[in-house]
């Protein structure tokens, strides 16, 4: 710009541009040999004063009542666990919510009547593919004279996780999240379930406050493909191109 | 009280990541979406720092002078020397260690500029109202069909499914977050040469992805300090959040509802 010195060339964009450019080789050369440690030239800036220093508001409700779900399920599931390891750990999964045959609509009413688990894991595992679609949400066609609350259900991909393989289920009432089941999860050893005992009740009570805020997308630090499948942003991905709109 | 809508949902595993593609009415023709899955792969097989072949690590290792470069390339490069200038240094894509061995690594911007590039095709081909989120980093254009604005949750250092803050924004928008917890201690503080971990995360909103991105490399070098940084860029804001779990932002980040 204007302000670079040695401008030589000033006037001549073209000039400009190859000077500029030429900076650009000494800078990677300039680079190439020295130790990254020994660039510091100027100090770091003077702390200022803080501004707007405050705890955001409606977080420590939000992250309170975060902490007493997770205190209550993983707490409770963690003291069974040491007493009894294996028991208690079949009783916290049993706790959990039942998983419902995928696509199907249902009332729910008799939750526990589609509890026999028709579980297609549709999803692969690892090299996740690329996929694509254009969905159109059903326009709601005769409603019945009493609203009853549907309930629709897809499941996520199963995620490899070093415990073991992990597959979710989102069930959606009228559009939202209304439950989270396991489809899938690691039965190895006794430690394994254990851990699952205690991290699945978490993991469902996090989505569901997740929810509640209606997201349409996350910003966070860049994740890989991998981790990806972790992702609320995946559950978002797979519920829209399942056709379920994230807001009612 | 289903709506009929009618959206565009794609997701592309490119650049090393997920790359949700998500378009409302007015969709735009589907070679539009083909045109911008062409150009991310394009600059992935370009700049990326993983691949031997690519400009960017032939450039590196200094197989390839400046003038040998691609003009998209060069001025890629240029604007990354801009980018260290306002930055006072706390970006520079010239002092960071590349996947490739060398110690160019523009990575922190050409992602950003990619995917506000990719909704501008998007834009320029009919479209109004859509959101690219590429593993984090989110361009915006519109909202989603009869609401005020997409809702955006920065996520919680602490986990991928909680959110600290939810945010609507409408229009042209760009917000990027830059934070150690899905890779890592890897953001490097180009003053020191070493890692930095001061804070826990940090968001830039602004009207260029491609800027915020860069941004908020930047800030998360900074610090606390580096919001009154970000208060002197003109139509950029921040919100970061520190590991004592406190949150900060600028006066103009947009306020959290939801």
């Amino acid at each position: 710009m204007s302000t670079q010195p040695l401008s030589k060339s000033a006037g001549d964009p073209l000039l400009e541009r190859l000077e500029r450019l030429e900076r650009l080789n000494q800078r990677r050369d300039g680079n190439a040999g020295r130790s990254p440690a020994s660039g510091s030239l100027s100090p770091p800036p003077p702390p200022a004063q803080t501004r707007h220093a405050k705890r955001h508001p409606a977080r420590i409700a939000r992250l309170g009542a975060l902490a007493i779900s997770c205190a209550t399920t993983g707490g409770l599931t963690y003291l069974f666990a040491d007493l009894n390891a294996s028991k208690s750990a079949n009783q916290a999964l049993a706790a959990l919510p039942a998983v419902v045959p995928v696509g199907v609509q249902i009332t729910s009413a008799p939750p526990t009547s589609a509890a026999t688990p028709a579980t297609t894991p549709a999803a692969t595992a690892a090299g996740v593919p690329s996929a694509t679609a254009t969905t159109a949400a059903p326009t709601p066609s005769a409603p019945a004279a009493t609203p009853v609350a549907a309930v629709q259900a897809f499941n996520g991909q199963l995620v490899n996780t070093e415990y073991g393989p992990v597959q979710v289920q989102l069930q959606f009432t009228n559009g939202a999240i209304s439950e989270v089941a396991i489809v899938a999860y690691p039965t190895g050893d006794k430690k394994s379930v254990r851990i699952n005992a205690r991290a699945l009740p978490t993991l469902r009570s996090e989505v569901l406050s997740a929810q509640s805020a209606q997201i349409d997308t996350v910003s966070g630090a860049t994740y890989t493909s991998d981790a990806y499948v972790r992702s609320l942003q995946s559950a978002i991905d797979q519920a829209r191109a399942a056709g379920a709109t994230a807001r009612g | 009280m289903n709506k009929t809508v009618h959206q565009i949902q794609h997701v592309e595993h490119v650049m090393g990541m997920a790359i949700s593609i998500d378009i409302r009415e007015p969709l735009p023709p589907p070679e539009a979406l083909t045109e911008v899955i062409t150009w991310l792969h394009h600059v992935d097989d370009t700049f990326s720092t993983y691949q031997e072949h690519t400009e960017i690590t032939r450039f590196g290792r200094g197989q390839l002078f400046v003038t040998e470069l691609s003009t998209e390339v060069q001025d890629m490069l240029l604007r990354c020397v801009e980018l260290t200038d306002i930055t006072n240094g706390s970006f520079d894509a010239y002092a960071v260690p590349a996947p490739n061995g060398t110690n160019l690594d523009p990575s922190g911007y050409v992602k950003g500029w990619a995917i506000e590039r990719a909704a501008t095709m998007l834009e320029a081909a009919g479209a109004r109202n859509l959101c690219i989120n590429a593993g984090g980093d989110i361009a915006l254009r519109g909202a989603p069909s009869d609401v005020s604005g997409w809702r955006v949750g920065i996520r919680h250092p602490a986990s991928p499914l909680q959110q600290a803050t939810v945010v609507t924004v409408a229009g042209n928008v760009g917000i990027a977050t830059s934070a150690t917890y899905e890779r890592g201690a890897h953001i490097i503080d180009p003053h020191t040469g070493q890692p930095t971990t001061d804070l826990a995360s940090a968001t830039v909103i602004g009207p260029d992805l491609g800027t915020a991105d860069a941004y908020a490399t930047a800030l998360f070098v900074m610090g606390v300090e580096g919001l009154s940084w970000i208060e002197a860029q003109y139509g950029y804001d921040a919100y970061i959040i520190t590991h004592d779990n406190t949150t900060h932002w600028t006066a103009g980040f947009p306020q959290p509802g939801w």
